[in-house]
């Protein structure tokens, strides 16, 4: 085995957003969650990945029954059990290569996820959650996206949030110019999705429960700044309103946008809400002349619209396919280190104790020069005679054959006791 | 009329109502063969011309675009294309809609060449002229709203049912099917109303009537008031998009009815 390593989780393909929401990870809380999570019984390492897509906790212990256990009553208790996902060792770090590389996600290519990912190991490495084999895992599975992103075409011709934005945006007003495009809280991809359409020649408005950051957002976007509780009024007036704040309940709820929709006379108001937990009460898309498009909604789309990267997708996972073989033969070299170790040690022994037999009697007469060659001329013998059992074994380890061959060699050559030694050594 | 003439323009008009309206809709629909929506454009000016070079020639044959309800059949059709076409000019990306448009003209275009039980009633007068001429136009004004109404109806549907692929993509916007709907019933309304006052000394001086016409009467107020109500609630209440959609999509099946009247009155013996 190249690591005791299992996976939990939900996703955007196993859980509905409704779920999602219940096991929602904010970045302020999820320093305390990661180390809540390693607190579990049986867990030695872990980490969390907690994107508006998944919520995902990559882990190793000795027991993975026992770690998976306990990860598993994490979910229960927030009620997604049902919607769970488990990978264990070889299967979990193919997961967690293709979650880096952006194949697990629901559009092949998305930039953020590397991000994000990168993000969550920082926090559990900052936090003391992780060791041995997240701290070589998580690099190695980084170097894979960055080799996918690199020589593949996954990321090019990518339709985004923004750009499907913009398509909805048109097909409800037609001609952009001087709409009203509001965004609620600070969220990246809201602020992005609005900026496209501000390039297309909507005007802005940012409104946060802090008015500071609202101003600030606004300078740096070219907007108007509003405190949160301007809601109605920008509900009122704004043609887009793009959600994405931290928030845990609804901000906008059905009677606020009925009661905008009467000052409104009418007209269309389009909502994209991009956070999870929602934030747009969801009945308020049965409103007439209301239109409501949520985080899975949009990426949906924009799945429908990249259905045509196939071949990208496969070199990508070729790619990927690449760096886990990598990765494992490291691991393997790494498995079969202390038999070689051990076996050089007892030809190195065996040796030595020989060589300083003959030298106390028959060879006794020998200069200190010619001493020092015979050392080095049976130093080197060892080193070609344990050169090619040395290949075969960091080839093999790992694979039932390796194995048997680094038991045989234990029995062979009694070298349990010198493996310990370079243990503790 | 000159028939060696007329006759070839009527069938070869007919024929590119036709093609336009399965043009257009191949290429609402996305078939698989890509069907450019200039080609439906195409094929609806070239029937227009066609088409307004029979009206020409019937009318020189002394049977004038009000002589009688298959004649105003004809002509009503020629209004709601170049109605359409004017739309399409002043605003862009609607040419699609003619894939409903281009049917209902063909339907109107056949049906007044339909057998007659009896003579056309030929009809005359100022005062008559007034009265069939502005019920047409509101009717052709109607015909494009209604056309809009449609559009307008799938369009949310697909938006509301978050698809947005194929239909989505060559349909126009929400709100430019609303606005141009609401033109066209803002249009049409003004024209229905002096048809409608007209008609009543029409009637008062023809005196042609019987149950049928008396319920024409009813269905044709039905529908003015619908078309009312669509414009004073958009103003007053904001009835805007579906529901306005679906008011004129009620008023022009009234209009329709009221329209049927007259051509079932006029094809019994």
């Amino acid at each position: 085995m190249t690591s005791r390593f299992v996976v939990l989780g939900v996703n955007h393909r196993t859980a509905p957003i409704e779920t999602r929401e219940r096991v929602a990870v904010s970045a302020d809380s999820l320093d305390g969650v990661v180390r809540s999570v390693r607190g579990l019984p049986g867990v030695r390492e872990a980490m969390m990945v907690a994107t508006c897509n998944r919520v995902e906790v990559y882990a190793t212990g000795d027991d993975l029954d026992a770690v998976a256990g306990a990860l598993r009553g994490y979910f229960d208790q927030r009620g997604a059990v049902p919607y769970l996902y488990e990978h264990r060792d070889d299967a979990g770090l193919r997961h967690a290569f293709r979650v880096c590389a952006s194949l697990d996600s629901l559009v092949p290519g998305d930039a953020q996820i590397l991000g994000q990912v990168k993000e969550a190991f920082a926090v559990a490495r900052d936090a003391g959650c992780t060791g041995q084999v997240l701290n070589k895992l998580m690099p190695r599975a980084f170097l894979a996206a960055r080799r996918v992103r690199a020589e593949t075409a996954i990321g090019h011709g990518q339709v985004s949030i923004a750009s499907v934005a913009v398509d909805l945006t048109r097909g409800i007003f037609g001609d952009l110019a001087g709409r009203q495009v509001v965004v609620l809280g600070a969220g990246k991809m809201a602020l992005g999705a609005a900026r496209s359409l501000v390039r297309h020649g909507a005007r802005l408005a940012v409104a946060n429960r802090s008015y500071e950051k609202a101003v600030a957002l606004a300078a740096e976007h070219g907007g108007a700044a509003h405190p949160l509780t301007d809601l109605a009024m920008l509900l009122q007036h704004g043609d887009v309103i793009v959600c994405s704040t931290g928030a845990n309940t609804y901000v906008v709820t059905r009677d606020e946008v009925q009661r905008a929709m009467k000052g409104r006379r009418g007209r269309s108001l389009f909502l994209i809400d991009i956070a999870v937990p929602r934030n747009v009460d969801p009945r308020v898309g049965d409103l007439d002349n209301v239109y409501l498009y949520n985080i899975d909604d949009l990426e949906r789309i924009v799945a429908e619209g990249s259905s045509s990267r196939v071949a990208a997708t496969t070199a990508a996972e070729r790619v990927v396919g690449e760096e886990i073989d990598a990765y494992r033969n490291e691991q393997r070299a790494r498995g079969a280190a202390p038999v070689i170790t051990a076996l050089r040690q007892r030809f190195r022994a065996t040796a030595k104790a020989e060589l300083e037999r003959s030298l106390a009697k028959p060879l006794k007469h020998l200069t200190v020069d010619d001493r020092k060659a015979l050392e080095v001329m049976l130093d080197a013998m060892v080193n070609k005679l344990l050169h090619a059992p040395t290949v075969a074994l960091r080839k093999q380890a790992d694979t039932p054959d390796g194995a048997q061959r680094e038991e045989s060699l234990r029995a062979l050559f009694d070298l349990a006791d010198a493996e310990h030694d370079t243990e503790t050594a | 009329m000159s028939p060696w003439l007329a006759n070839p323009a009527f069938y070869l008009a007919a024929t590119l109502y036709g093609l336009a309206g399965a043009a257009l809709l191949a290429h609402l629909a996305g078939t698989r063969r890509q069907v450019p929506v200039v080609w439906g454009l195409r094929f609806l000016s070239a029937a227009a011309v066609l088409h307004g070079l029979h009206e020409v020639l019937r009318w020189t044959d002394g049977r004038g675009p009000f002589s009688g309800i298959r004649e105003s059949l004809s002509t009503l059709a020629l209004l709601v294309v170049l109605a359409f076409l004017g739309v399409r000019r002043v605003r862009q990306r609607v040419e699609v809609v003619g894939a409903f448009v281009a049917p209902l003209t063909l339907l109107m275009l056949l049906a007044s060449r339909a057998p007659a039980g009896r003579p056309a009633g030929h009809l005359g007068g100022a005062l008559i002229a007034l009265h069939v001429g502005s019920v047409l136009t509101g009717t052709a004004a109607f015909t494009v709203a209604f056309a809009m109404a449609l559009a307008y109806l799938i369009q949310e549907r697909q938006v509301k049912r978050k698809h947005l692929k194929g239909v989505f993509q060559r349909l126009p916007p929400l709100d430019v099917l609303d606005d141009l709907g609401y033109r066209c019933v803002a249009v049409g309304l003004p024209a229905l109303t002096l048809g409608i006052v007209t008609g009543l000394f029409v009637g008062v001086r023809t005196s042609t009537g019987g149950p049928l016409a008396a319920w024409q009467q009813y269905v044709g107020m039905g529908a003015w008031i619908v078309f009312a109500g669509v414009l004073v609630l958009r103003l007053a209440a904001g009835w805007r998009g579906r529901r306005a959609a679906l008011g004129t999509i009620l008023g022009y099946a009234s209009a329709v009815l009221v329209l049927a009247g007259y051509y079932l009155r006029s094809g019994r013996p």
